[in-house]
């Protein structure tokens, strides 16, 4: 008898990503104007456990720059930058595509236009606008869902992909309109789309854990139908699965993951297509590793890239958009070459 | 037993096959051929249950609309002309894929179905490539490997669409007798499309022709093959030879010498 194994992660690879998650977590948490002590961190988590005491060792504004400041943003890095990562991977598989990207159906351009008109609307720090940012990603890519699925003289993944391109053209132009119409809060605008971090407070991370949490359930519950649809949906279809509507639970929860961290954080470009890329470089294409392996990575990778955008320039800060792109291209870029051959 | 009755086919608005009915035997080995355009490979997915052309399918007396998709890929394997082969998959996983039906939505592969795919990798011959990626096989490799995802089905069916077309002459070869003697192992049901007629007639229990709506001629391959059938249906010139043990040799032989000529015949 042949030895059968399926692609899984080895005790050891799982080992290797917790290291990294909590030592970039730990980094985020550590590093900054004020540096802080790994067990002063620790100090001030434990004392948040429900029913335990304060520590007495950190000082008051030690304990505040951990817990009110730096935890929440760098739990908001984890969980945006795990989201983007791992919905990138969902879609990648999903539509075959390798471009596929969290914001291919429109999702991008459509928070694009809601953020816009709740600046335009409520004026800078407008209270509106994760709101109106979430609102626009999900009814952009309703649209595209609805003008893709309609259309079945091409195949359905193609015509999803290119409706998309006409939404998002569409949004666009309409963001363009009315940031133009009001030039006034531009730079609102422009700090938004350049996605961003530094605003985040333990309210942020509130509102998108609940739909993070409902993305990652159903990615991770749907890992193995992502490999069975990289067959096509017609050999999906022979072994017995109903592909549109797994297709369609699957781009639901990954859209869902994406429009709500777009709405705290901005469009923070690059994580959902380069994450995956880079883990299928090194651990092969099989989604039951690429989607927890993706939402780790990412969440890493972003908690350090909001490191360097933090401490590059003092006291001033780099938007982390800009960050992920230019650390994250280079990088893939390697990588790339290096594995060349080696794995396809 | 397969009963395929009244099978229509169109594409974009124009008929290409029309009540076709037919009668697979359990245990038959059936191969559907007829020139480019007839439909054979539209007729194979429609018994494979993945098109909604009009007509009836049934299995074993239970109309295929009525079984769920997940019952039906427990009895019927279809393999494409040209499966995709996903870069980076390892063989082991790919041929796992052919568990599907037997998992629910969330499961995950029981140990039972480690033994079934590592018997399949067995009888297959490809123990050898199980942690290869199955981008990088070779073609005769790859029509193996995707013949063990299809058995792993377990089916009592296999749906073939042109399984040589992109092999060499020992792998086609190789390929026929491998399917040839699962068959008789697992007696299992299985109908092919195929291009090569001297292949189909070696192997085949019987033979149907489609081709210009419907089907035919229908029978042995001795009844089927013969020189006036293929030239007035495929618009070629061959010969056909009676081998001394029983089989059918059909050679294409060159008549006209120019395509002027040719014009000239036509």
């Amino acid at each position: 008898m042949v030895d059968v194994r399926p692609s899984r992660l080895l005790p050891r690879w799982w080992l290797v990503a917790a290291v990294v998650l909590v030592g970039t977590v730990l980094g985020g948490l550590s590093i900054g104007p004020v540096s802080l002590t790994v067990p002063d961190i620790w100090a001030v988590l434990v004392g948040h456990i429900p029913g335990a005491t304060r520590s007495e060792t950190v000082s008051l504004a030690h304990e505040a720059i951990i817990w009110d400041i730096r935890f929440p943003r760098v739990m908001l890095g984890v969980l945006v930058g795990g989201t983007l990562a791992m919905s990138g991977a969902a879609y990648q598989g999903v539509f075959r595509n390798p471009l596929a990207d969290p914001y291919l159906l429109g999702v991008a351009a459509g928070a694009g236009l809601g953020a816009t008109l709740a600046i335009a609307i409520g004026g800078a720090g407008s209270a509106l606008l994760p709101a109106a940012a979430f609102a626009g990603a999900i009814a952009a890519a309703a649209i595209t869902y609805a003008i893709g699925a309609a259309s079945s003289r091409t195949s359905s993944v193609a015509s999803l992909i290119l409706s998309g391109v006409a939404v998002a053209a569409f949004l666009t132009a309409a963001q363009t309109y009315v940031q133009q119409r009001n030039s006034e809060t531009l730079r609102e605008v422009y700090s938004w789309i350049l996605g961003r971090l530094s605003t985040a407070g333990w309210s942020d991370v509130r509102s998108v854990l609940p739909y993070v949490a409902i993305a990652s359930v159903t990615l991770f519950a749907l890992r193995r139908m992502l490999d069975v649809l990289a067959l096509g949906d017609e050999e999906a279809t022979a072994l017995g699965l109903r592909v549109t509507r797994i297709r369609l639970i699957i781009v639901a929860a990954a859209t869902l993951g994406t429009a709500a961290v777009v709405a705290v954080s901005g469009l923070i470009g690059f994580v959902g297509i380069v994450i995956p890329h880079l883990l299928r470089l090194i651990f092969g294409s099989s989604y039951r590793l690429l989607i927890p392996l993706s939402f780790i990575g990412g969440g890493a990778f972003l908690v350090a890239a909001d490191l360097f955008a933090r401490i590059a320039i003092p006291p001033a800060e780099l938007p982390i958009g800009v960050i992920t792109a230019f650390l994250g291209a280079p990088f893939f870029a390697l990588i790339l070459r290096s594995r060349q051959g080696a794995v396809r | 037993m397969i009963v395929v009755r009244n099978l229509s086919a169109t594409y974009d608005d124009h008929l290409v096959y029309s009540d076709v009915s037919m009668t697979v035997m359990a245990g038959e080995w059936v191969v559907i051929i007829g020139p480019n355009g007839a439909g054979k490979s539209t007729l194979l997915r429609s018994i494979a249950g993945l098109t909604d052309m009009p007509g009836s399918v049934s299995i074993d007396g239970r109309s295929i609309n009525e079984i769920s998709a997940r019952k039906r890929a427990q009895k019927v394997a279809f393999v494409p002309q040209t499966p995709l082969l996903p870069p980076g998959m390892t063989v082991t996983d790919y041929i796992l894929l052919g568990r599907t039906p037997y998992l629910s939505l969330l499961g995950t592969e029981t140990k039972n179905d480690l033994r079934i795919a590592s018997e399949m990798l067995g009888l297959l011959a490809v123990g050898d490539l199980a942690r290869r990626d199955i981008s990088t096989l070779s073609g005769g490799e790859a029509q193996r490997v995707v013949l063990a995802r299809a058995l792993a089905q377990e089916p009592q069916i296999l749906l073939l669409d042109e399984p040589t077309s992109a092999l060499d002459l020992g792998r086609q070869q190789e390929t026929m007798q491998v399917i040839d003697d699962l068959r008789l192992d697992r007696n299992l049901t299985v109908v092919t499309t195929m291009h090569d007629l001297t292949l189909a007639g070696q192997f085949a229990d019987r033979l149907l022709l489609l081709n210009g709506g419907g089907i035919l001629a229908e029978g042995t391959p001795d009844e089927v093959l013969t020189s006036e059938t293929i030239s007035k249906h495929y618009g070629a010139n061959v010969r056909v030879i009676r081998d001394s043990d029983g089989g059918v040799i059909v050679v294409p032989i060159r008549t006209q010498k120019t395509m002027r000529d040719m014009n000239r015949v036509l």
